[in-house]
């Protein structure tokens, strides 16, 4: 897809069942032949209504992770360290100091060491990192730890366990004649199926396989295109 | 109101992620940069941590400056605490808000809502079993389910979406009932079925 004007491109998106914005991503080919042969398949598709893309948007988002861990453990630190810091000063100001710290100590150290101590320098970086870190969960937006489904309903958001559909897959794979067992490796947008195969019509049982997983997947009816590769050659 | 409405904690966690996280980044980073002397004069890399001028302000802002120190950390504490609590917002209510009238308000309770739930989408096409939750007081409902993997998931999904969605659209007198549905898959019990 080159340059073209915007109203042709928005024709392009009603017909088409793949997002225009993935048309142009290495795993549009995969992708646009798993609907190719959906479409040819089920005959119960047909039926459904179109995809509702609003629905969609909202589903991927509803599964995207929640953050709870660093965020429980970033909230225990600052209740803790809030704790700390008023418990000291109002205990010292009422006249009563608790002191759990050295402060008398820290002081001393503080007012004779000058800011060019590399223990300085490192205790910085390593407090300037963590922020770092703490951004970067904050601003990704992750892995979503549920596989969309499309489900046509904005009320409705339905997701299947990663494991489920590989396993699911491997299974599909598996029921190929000639495929002794098969392993199903998910990155990104790529299926990766491995098959172990009895040795006989080797690119016959590969298509097979690739056909039969693709098959699967479009039964799966996921949000987000894949990609299926059969990868290498383990015969036994 | 979508499904993503009840991801108010998700939200809350990646602002409080992304203010800590800037605050640590400005912090070590202006402390990294005047260690390595980055900065001329007052700032340089020679001048002590806590040197005269430190101590100065102190002992010259004393002793309302540590009320006011007492005080940040206590409204940082209170904040945090917050924080913590909302990670367990998902099930706080056991009742669902059915109607408000000037007459008063209908309440359910959540737990036979949420077995007249899992009934309902366990009848689905190839499902396998269902488990509900619901919690309000807006209701919303969360399910587990597990699936037939040979099956069509567009079934699954139009059944809940047509007969259990629209059951509890009635049952709970509203037109948006937002419904999570977390499925799972397992093979087919036929081919597991013993064969004598």
């Amino acid at each position: 897809m080159t340059t073209r004007d915007s109203d042709a491109d928005r024709d392009r998106q009603e017909v088409c069942a793949v997002p225009p914005e993935r048309e142009n991503a290495p795993e549009s080919e995969g992708a646009r032949q798993a609907t190719d042969t959906e479409q040819a398949e089920g005959a119960y598709r047909a039926e459904l209504p179109r995809r509702d893309r609003g629905a969609d948007r909202a589903v991927r988002r509803m599964f995207r992770p929640y953050r709870r861990i660093p965020a429980v453990v970033v909230a225990v630190l600052l209740t803790l360290l809030g704790l700390l810091v008023a418990a000291e000063t109002i205990s010292t100001l009422v006249g009563r100091p608790l002191f759990v710290v050295p402060y008398d100590r820290l002081l001393a150290w503080a007012s004779t060491t000058p800011w060019a101590n590399p223990l300085v320098a490192l205790v910085s970086a390593i407090v300037a990192l963590v922020g770092l870190a703490l951004l970067a969960t904050a601003l990704v937006p992750g892995r979503p730890t549920m596989m969309p489904v499309r489900s046509r309903d904005p009320d409705l958001a339905v997701g299947l366990r990663p494991r489920s559909v590989t396993r699911t897959l491997a299974h599909a794979a598996e029921e190929v004649p000639g495929v002794r067992s098969a392993r199903v490796r998910m990155r990104r947008h790529t299926v990766t199926v491995t098959p172990v195969t009895s040795g006989w019509d080797e690119p016959e049982v590969r298509q097979a396989v690739r056909q039969a997983v693709l098959d699967r997947l479009a039964g799966l009816d996921l949000v987000e295109p894949y990609r299926v590769v059969v990868g290498g050659k383990e015969r036994r | 109101m979508r499904a993503q409405m009840n991801r108010k904690t998700a939200r809350v966690n990646r602002w409080g992620l992304a203010v800590v996280g800037l605050v640590l980044t400005i912090l070590g980073g202006l402390a990294l940069a005047r260690a390595l002397g980055a900065f001329p004069g007052s700032w340089s890399a020679g001048t002590p941590i806590a040197g005269g001028d430190v101590a100065g302000f102190f002992a010259g802002a004393s002793p309302w400056i540590w009320w006011a120190v007492a005080l940040v950390a206590i409204v940082i504490a209170l904040l945090a605490l917050r924080w913590l609590f909302v990670q367990g917002r998902r099930q706080a209510h056991g009742v669902v808000r059915v109607e408000r009238s000037p007459a008063g308000v209908t309440e359910v309770a959540a737990g036979g809502m949420a077995d007249a739930v899992a009934t309902d989408a366990a009848a689905g096409p190839s499902v396998l079993n269902a488990d509900a939750d619901v919690s309000g007081p807006a209701p919303h409902v969360r399910l587990r389910m597990a699936a037939d993997e040979k099956a069509p998931m567009a079934e699954l999904t139009g059944h809940l979406s047509t007969v259990t969605l629209a059951h509890l659209r009635d049952a709970l007198e509203r037109d948006h009932v937002p419904v999570v549905a977390r499925v799972s898959l397992e093979p087919s019990p036929s081919q597991h079925r013993m064969v004598r």
